[in-house]
């Protein structure tokens, strides 16, 4: 064998060695216990609190806001879509509070005007339409298509 | 991200987005990154070419193709990992290797391609040389030379028949492997399904002959320069040879890209409109005037030229030089409209949003002209350490 290739044969082998023993060394030992991903993974990302509650777990307290938003609209969206993560308020209502969000910027953020969104979904001219009132002083806060 | 300019680009925002493609995920440095690595391949298979068809016009840039090629491959890798933020994440690609992720077995292509491709024909072309210049010079150089021997000083005629013989056969692995360094990069572009911009067949192809064309582009650029620095005579046979593939590769690369272009245009897919719309708004300097009419259409244009009448050599000559910038502005703007163009359209088919490039930070435009000019510096390096000049004597110059 010439001696170029005796040298790189030893090179490549050094490398391929270097290769193995760094996998072997730095490989997480719970690497493909269930996957391609370390499998203690899953106990670190359950045991990290939770922000948002269960979708339900409003419905436990505010039972009218539940059946008057099942009602309308608005029925599949999840509370806190517009109320913001309320896992803490679940937890202990009397240490955390969840968002009332501002009435008169926050519909209009889904509901203002705007060409590129579908046709038949529901779009006001935001000044024509509540003439600087609240929307909240007509519609029902949870089941919008009813007025109050 | 400030504030700022975050609400500046949402000012900027015409139609319908959604919320997580207002701000551009993937930034300049993921522009460079198909633009080096493509001047990477394409100036490999430009040193391919001398060795599998044995043009002896274009010995001249043989070894300095392959340098460039060494350079920017050591660059190339770096602005993806500026964009990873946590550069170190790249080590778990290689510790925990996925064989289903493209962009997982990146690293094992290019670990492929710069230890069994690039540095080996790299190493047996310069072996003989090795030796000399451990004999030759002294002090640390000679010390490095030695080392680069790997204790082999064995020089003799048939020692040196056998470099050769490995050279090609690295050249016989080294062209699709150059085609695997590139063409991935298109592969991964092609196959985003959701994204009528890029999600196409061509992808791939596309890339490797735009890669061909640039990397032919700038091996002829830094010819030209090194030969001004140099003093030395330009070497005409050598240039015309250059001109010529760089013509075929522009042809190939301009039929593919209108095959795109046409196959789009008469399916009409649901995401046409948003697409004309891109083209001739948005991307309507980056695409038509940078990518399309400097960059392709005067190009062929100038170099068409000279294939068909008799041009003088002074002209010729002015001709390369202008091609050669021309075509790295074009290109590189066709990674630009690749990458950028891919993200400035909503998937609602909607609306538009920007890309804003800042001048400082990790992803601004200070850091992407430093990452640009690293292979220069290290090229210059090269081209004082492993001089590629031996055979450089024209038969045809300028002056003649």
């Amino acid at each position: 064998m010439p001696p170029q290739l005796s040298r790189l044969m030893i090179i490549f082998g050094l490398l391929a060695v270097l290769f193995i023993v760094s996998r072997w060394v730095a490989q997480p030992p719970s690497f493909n216990r269930y996957g391609h991903y370390r499998g203690d993974a899953l106990e670190e990302i359950s045991s990290i609190a939770t922000n948002y509650a269960a979708l339900n777990s409003c419905a436990d307290c505010h039972e009218d806001e539940w059946k008057q938003k099942s009602e309308g609209p608005h029925s599949k969206m999840s509370c806190q879509s517009c109320h913001g993560p309320g896992q803490a308020h679940v937890t202990d209502p009397s240490e955390a509070n969840i968002v009332l969000p501002a009435a008169d910027k926050f519909c209009v953020r889904c509901h203002s005007k705007n060409n590129s969104r579908p046709r038949n979904f529901p779009q006001i001219v935001v000044k024509e339409h509540t003439e600087g009132k609240k929307c909240t002083v007509c519609h029902l806060t949870h089941n919008p298509s009813e007025m109050k | 991200m400030d504030a700022a300019h975050l609400q500046h680009i949402i000012d900027s925002v015409v139609g319908y987005m959604y919320p997580n493609e207002t701000d551009l995920h993937w930034s300049i440095l993921i522009v460079l990154y198909p633009y080096l690595t493509g001047l990477v391949a394409g100036a490999f298979i430009l040193a391919s070419l001398e060795n599998v068809f044995a043009l002896r016009a274009l010995r001249p840039t043989y070894r300095l193709a392959l340098i460039t090629a060494l350079s920017f491959l050591i660059a190339a890798p770096l602005p993806l990992l500026a964009h990873l933020s946590h550069p170190f994440r790249f080590w778990e690609t290689l510790v925990t290797p996925h064989f289903k992720s493209a962009m997982a077995m990146f690293g094992f292509v290019y670990i492929w391609y710069l230890l069994v491709v690039l540095l080996l024909e790299i190493w047996f072309e310069y072996r003989r040389d090795f030796v000399v210049w451990s004999r030759n010079t002294t002090g640390w150089r000679s010390k490095v030379y030695r080392w680069m021997t790997l204790g082999v000083y064995d020089i003799s005629e048939s020692a040196v028949a056998f470099d050769e013989k490995a050279i090609r056969t690295i050249t016989v692995i080294g062209i699709p492997s150059a085609f695997m360094l590139h063409g991935y990069v298109g592969f991964i572009f092609g196959s985003i399904k959701a994204n009528p911009w890029w999600s196409s067949v061509l992808m791939p192809v596309i890339f490797i002959f735009s890669a061909i064309v640039s990397g032919i582009a700038l091996v002829m650029l830094i010819y030209l320069i090194s030969n001004s620095i140099r003093k030395v005579p330009q070497n005409m046979e050598c240039l015309d040879t250059l001109g010529r593939f760089l013509f075929y590769g522009f042809i190939v690369d301009f039929a593919l890209e209108g095959l795109d272009v046409i196959q789009r245009t008469y399916a009409a897919e649901e995401s046409f409109d948003i697409l004309y719309a891109l083209v001739h708004g948005r991307l309507f300097e980056t695409h038509i005037i940078f990518q399309l009419l400097i960059g392709t259409l005067i190009p062929i244009g100038l170099l068409g030229m000279i294939q068909m009448a008799k041009v003088t050599a002074p002209t010729r000559l002015a001709i390369y030089w202008l091609v050669g910038f021309a075509v790295q502005v074009g290109i590189f703007f066709m990674r630009w409209n690749v990458v950028i163009g891919g993200q400035l359209f909503s998937k609602s088919f909607r609306g538009f949003t920007i890309y804003k490039l800042n001048l400082v930070g990790r992803e601004g435009g200070l850091a992407a002209a430093f990452l640009v000019l690293l292979p220069v510096a290290i090229l210059i390096f090269f081209l004082w350490f492993l001089p590629p000049w031996k055979e450089d004597k024209p038969t045809t110059t300028l002056a003649e």
